[in-house]
């Protein structure tokens, strides 16, 4: 790169970096002072964190939840991107076009649609009473069941959308090989298809485990008192303990694990090199 | 694989009775019936939309012909899935697979028989050898040239002794260089293992090169079978007679005391057109320029040379109007004419194809 193009990039890139600077690393920085000074130096927070009980308990409980729903939507997500990437591209963009239409509806609208649907005296009780198979409202909202349903229901767009992007890339011809060679068509899925695409399915769990990791109005309205999360925790901690230090500490918990994600999916996001 | 290498493994016959294909209102392919003789080196030849692939795929079991069938060796197999017909195939982009290694990929037909790991990869080894990639086993597809993706694909496809080899425009993404280097070896392995290869290519001169057999095909239709001699000097329609190297072909009509023949803008041949013909084909090579004054033939100017080395070709216009190309052997230190050479072209009368459509 000449000299030249190297200060365009920078005049280019500048107000860019001043926006994240101000607006993000700035912020940042005082969430770290405000864990670490109270007013003098203290890591009072840090060992809050190593003893609170709850605290041990909502991260506990935020991660498996993540995990659950990033796995979860693997599993129902990668069959639905399997069948657009394999389907005639007439029927394609109908089909993509029903995935992306929750996508583009606010998280809080279809937090709230859940409620209405889910509450006892919501659609699904309705009908279920209404069917006869049950005799009275089954407590469905304020569960764990509904913060996973509404979680999956609002990040599977984001699996199934990376999983395309990976599968559309394999070359067709690839799995015809296969079958020339010798293998059935499930082992020529098992053999060539599944292990190319595993990097983009991958790479959407790891983002559907990252955002899970940060979701706060879904667990606040359709899980109730008994399923907080850490993004709630540190809501509850800012409003109404008022204890910004812990609240600091519990923040940068969620950056680490956020970064050391961001890590493995670099790490197995799909790359040129399986495509040439 | 002991048998590769001493030669062991034949190949099979392969019958194409009635293939048909039609798609929607457009006919893909027109009642293709054919014999491939065991160990038969045969080409499919045509331009794109001939049916050539359509063939191809039918035999890979891609797809459901409309009717007709194909066996191997007697066996029918119309009703197999690809896996089961045992038919190796050798893509034009060559589909190796991006996420095995060199050995991973020859040995993945071993593997999908059920072979376990090391003897499939000590086989593949083996193979690996035939076609002198023996150190480039760990290798990752990206990590390899064109001509060496091409071997591998080539190994892929023949590790499992099938006895039937497709090859689909094997040498398409080649430079000319290499292709022609690779249609040698392919020929020579193809001798090493006797099985039956059904060959598809657009290239005339591969097919000339490669064949025992060549299919010429247009628009879903066999125009000519034949041995690539037989197609070269006789060619039975216009299309196949163009295609098939470079040919003068000009409108006749019969001569007025029925013992000559009037090529159109060039002049009177010494010989009766057969019934029914309405074109004569002159290959550059019979045409000849001679240059002495009072020479037999038709007075032509040269318009354009091209030396090719051990040819040189050129561009005549004839008094009469038609625009013929000459091919002339060059002899050790000798000329070319110059453009603007007035030339007497000579034919004999045996050497001219004569063309019913």
């Amino acid at each position: 790169m000449t000299r030249r193009r190297s200060v365009q990039l920078a005049l280019m890139l500048a107000p860019a970096v001043a926006l994240i600077g101000l607006l993000f690393l700035y912020p940042l920085f005082g969430i770290l002072k405000l864990s670490l000074f109270n007013p003098a130096f203290t890591l009072e927070s840090f060992d809050k964190l190593r003893s609170s009980p709850v605290a041990a308990l909502v991260m506990q409980r935020t991660f498996l939840l993540a995990l659950t729903v990033a796995v979860l939507c693997f599993v129902l997500g990668y069959p639905i991107a399997y069948f657009l990437a394999t389907m005639r591209p007439r029927w394609r963009a109908f089909f993509l076009y029903l995935i992306l239409l929750p996508f583009w509806i606010s998280v809080l609208i279809r937090t709230y649609t859940w409620m209405v649907l889910l509450g006892r005296e919501g659609l699904v009780n309705g009908a279920l009473h209404g069917l006869g198979i049950t005799d009275g409202p089954v407590q469905m909202l304020f569960t764990g069941f509904a913060v996973h349903l509404a979680m999956v229901q609002i990040l599977m767009p984001i699996m199934i959308l990376t999983c395309f992007a990976a599968m559309v890339e394999i070359d067709p011809q690839l799995v015809k090989a296969a079958r020339t060679l010798g293998a059935s068509p499930w082992k020529a899925f098992a053999t060539v298809f599944f292990p190319m695409s595993l990097g983009g399915a991958a790479a959407g769990a790891i983002i559907c485990f990252i955002l899970g990791l940060g979701f706060y109005v879904t667990p606040a309205l359709l899980g109730g008192r008994r399923n907080i999360m850490l993004a709630n925790l540190i809501d509850f901690e800012v409003h109404q303990t008022l204890n910004w230090s812990f609240a600091s500490v519990l923040a940068l918990v969620l950056l680490a694990a956020t970064l050391v994600l961001l890590g493995l999916f670099r790490l197995v996001a799909p790359e040129r090199r399986l495509h040439g | 694989m002991a048998s590769t290498e001493a030669g062991g493994s034949k190949g099979a016959a392969v019958v194409f009775r009635g293939l048909r294909q039609v798609y929607g209102a457009t006919v893909a392919l027109e009642e293709f019936t054919l014999d491939v003789a065991a160990g038969e080196f045969l080409t499919l030849l045509g331009p794109s939309g001939s049916g050539k692939t359509t063939v191809l795929n039918a035999l890979a079991g891609f797809i459901d012909v409309t009717s007709g069938h194909i066996a191997i060796d007697g066996v029918p197999i119309s009703d197999l899935p690809t896996e089961k017909r045992n038919i190796g195939m050798v893509f034009q982009n060559y589909s190796l697979f991006p996420h095995l290694d060199v050995l991973g990929n020859v040995a993945f037909p071993l593997r999908m028989r059920g072979m376990a790991k090391r003897p499939a990869r000590a086989l593949a080894r083996d193979v690996l050898r035939l076609v002198r990639l023996e150190d480039l086993g760990l290798r990752m597809p990206h990590q390899l040239s064109g001509g060496q993706k091409q071997r591998v694909a080539f190994a892929r496809a023949i590790v499992f002794e099938p006895r039937v080899l497709l090859m689909d425009e094997p040498l398409g993404a080649l430079d000319l260089k290499l292709r022609e280097a690779m249609q040698l070896e392919i020929k020579q392995f193809q001798r090493q293992i006797g099985c039956t290869v059904i060959y598809v290519t657009h290239d005339q001169g591969e097919a000339l090169t490669l064949s025992d057999r060549i299919v010429v095909m247009d628009k879903g239709r066999v125009l000519q079978v034949g041995t690539p001699r037989a197609i070269y000097d006789a060619p039975r329609t216009r299309f196949v007679a163009e295609f098939i190297g470079t040919n003068n072909v000009l409108p006749i009509a019969a001569g007025a005391d029925g013992t000559t023949t009037i090529v159109e803008g060039f002049g009177p041949l010494a010989v009766a057109p057969p019934a029914g013909a309405r074109w004569a084909a002159l290959r550059p090579e019979v045409l000849r320029a001679v240059t002495r004054d009072g020479a037999p033939g038709r007075a032509a100017t040269i318009a354009d040379v091209i030396f090719l080395g051990d040819l040189v070709r050129y561009a005549a216009r004839c008094d009469g109007g038609a625009e013929l190309v000459l091919a002339e052997r060059r002899l050790p230190g000798g000329g070319a004419h110059p453009a603007g050479t007035r030339i007497a072209i000579d034919v004999r009368p045996e050497d001219v194809v004569f063309l019913r459509e």
